[in-house]
């Protein structure tokens, strides 16, 4: 076991508490960075497929309005 | 004694991704260890909230052809591993901190490292080769099968050697007979299955068949290995055994003269002046000595060979369940240690049955028929 003089203090149970609540924030703290640059990018593939469907219909309205325009001619 | 119906969680919280939903529960909880399992399951919670809504996003892109983009399979193995991670890190933060506010003056060494260490949840600091840290971050299936492997290879020696050399208890060395027998008789074909309903039947067999309960290096071996072999943490049958232990040895010294108790302190202490993270299990094992208070901060160093807790083999239900009974009960006999063995082993292979002695002209096999299936 450790002789670490620091790790053979002894807590009371709120002390214990405290430390669990602010190690639990820490965890969550790094898992909530780390899911934000995650959403990211899960947001630029988003935008990159929200893009490429407007630029797909956009040509399909084209293409459309270009039949249309045949048949009128 | 234990209550196998109520665990020490009234709370509910739930990680699809662990396999079955997970009871916790904040409930009323004003003892410190339902605030530290209600802080870890509230965490738990709105991280699994925020990773399964992102997650059901990803399902819904559609594959973009521009390089630039992820695909959505590594969007998706990345929340994996941040909900794994989180997991494994506030689980093992709530039995730190829950085992700690049980029992703050024992658990204090270990536990404290365990809260205090930054980056990583649990690092020993004498831990020889296998950094707990590694092993916790993400280390593999086959990783973990190694390093037990080694382990159990570490116990087979020191086995060996107490077998022939050391007198560990008033020189009771028959003692350790079993341990060796069942370390040569248990295959290692599968370590996560096989071997397992042997050692069941060892240690419901020794205390029906002989009267008597296992030796505890059988026990200790028995644990571990049923451990090993299942993918649990050996750490939660070895703190009881070891609690049960250490009320013999107590015993042992009250009757003790002060010639042989002298004996039974230095067979205890075979290993005293070695680094604990350099000895092996069973060393370090004899040397919890007199204390009660012992065998839970062995508990928490047993984490340090624990298994891979991201892999999902070990449910954050059952872990948690066994933390509860970890501080709740306080086995006082050897049938009650094997009630606990026989829980976890049952738990740790599904299926969760009533541990039932059994009687002198039974064997195992006929008392739970289910036994012998675990090892087929």
């Amino acid at each position: 076991m450790t002789t670490d003089s620091s790790a053979t203090q002894k807590l009371t149970p709120k002390e214990v508490v405290s430390l669990v609540e602010k190690r639990t924030h820490e965890i969550e703290r790094v898992a909530e960075q780390e899911l934000a640059a995650l959403t990211a990018s899960v947001a630029e593939k988003q935008h990159h497929a929200d893009y490429a469907r407007i630029t797909a219909i956009q040509d399909e309205l084209l293409d459309d309005n270009g039949a249309s325009n045949e048949n009128t001619l | 004694m234990m209550n196998e119906d109520a665990p020490n969680m009234q709370t509910e919280a739930r990680s699809e991704s662990l396999g079955n939903p997970v009871e916790i529960s904040p409930g009323a909880g004003s003892r410190p260890q339902e605030i530290i399992l209600g802080t870890a399951a509230s965490a738990y919670d709105r991280i699994e909230s925020t990773t399964s809504a992102l997650e059901q996003t990803v399902h819904a892109l559609p594959e973009t052809k521009r390089p630039s983009d992820a695909p959505k399979h590594e969007l998706l193995t990345s929340l994996q591993r941040i909900r794994e991670n989180t997991s494994d890190r506030l689980r093992l933060v709530a039995l730190a901190g829950t085992l700690l506010a049980a029992t703050p003056t024992f658990a204090a060494e270990t536990s404290t490292d365990a809260l205090m260490t930054d980056g990583n949840v649990i690092t020993l600091a004498e831990a020889p080769t296998q950094n707990t840290s590694t092993m916790l971050a993400g280390m593999g299936k086959a990783t973990f099968d190694a390093v037990v492997m080694e382990r159990i290879e570490q116990v087979k020696n020191d086995a060996k050697e107490l077998t022939t050399g050391k007198d560990i208890i008033g020189g009771e060395v028959s003692r350790i007979d079993p341990a060796l027998r069942l370390i040569q008789e248990v295959p290692f074909i599968d370590p996560r299955i096989s071997g397992v309903a042997s050692i069941v039947e060892e240690v419901k067999g020794g205390i029906g068949n002989q009267g008597q309960p296992l030796s505890v290096p059988a026990l200790h071996v028995a644990g571990i290995l049923a451990c090993a072999q299942v993918g649990y943490a050996p750490c939660l049958v070895i703190g009881f055994l070891t609690d049960s232990w250490a009320e013999k040895i107590n015993r042992d010294l009250d009757q003790a003269t002060d010639a042989n108790a002298a004996s039974i302190i230095n067979g205890l202490y075979p290993s005293h002046t070695e680094k604990m993270g350099d000895t092996t299990l069973i060393r370090e094992n004899t040397s919890w000595g007199t204390t009660r208070e012992l065998p839970v901060g062995i508990f928490l160093q047993r984490e340090s060979f624990a298994p891979s807790l991201s892999e999902s083999d070990v449910k954050l239900k059952t872990y948690l369940e066994l933390m509860g009974d970890a501080v709740d009960v306080e086995p006082k006999d050897a049938e009650t240690v094997a009630q606990y063995f026989y829980r976890v082993t049952r738990i740790a292979t599904k299926d969760v049955g009533d541990f039932k002695p059994i009687a002198k002209e039974q064997s195992a096999t006929q008392q739970n028929p289910s036994v012998q299936t675990i090892s087929e």
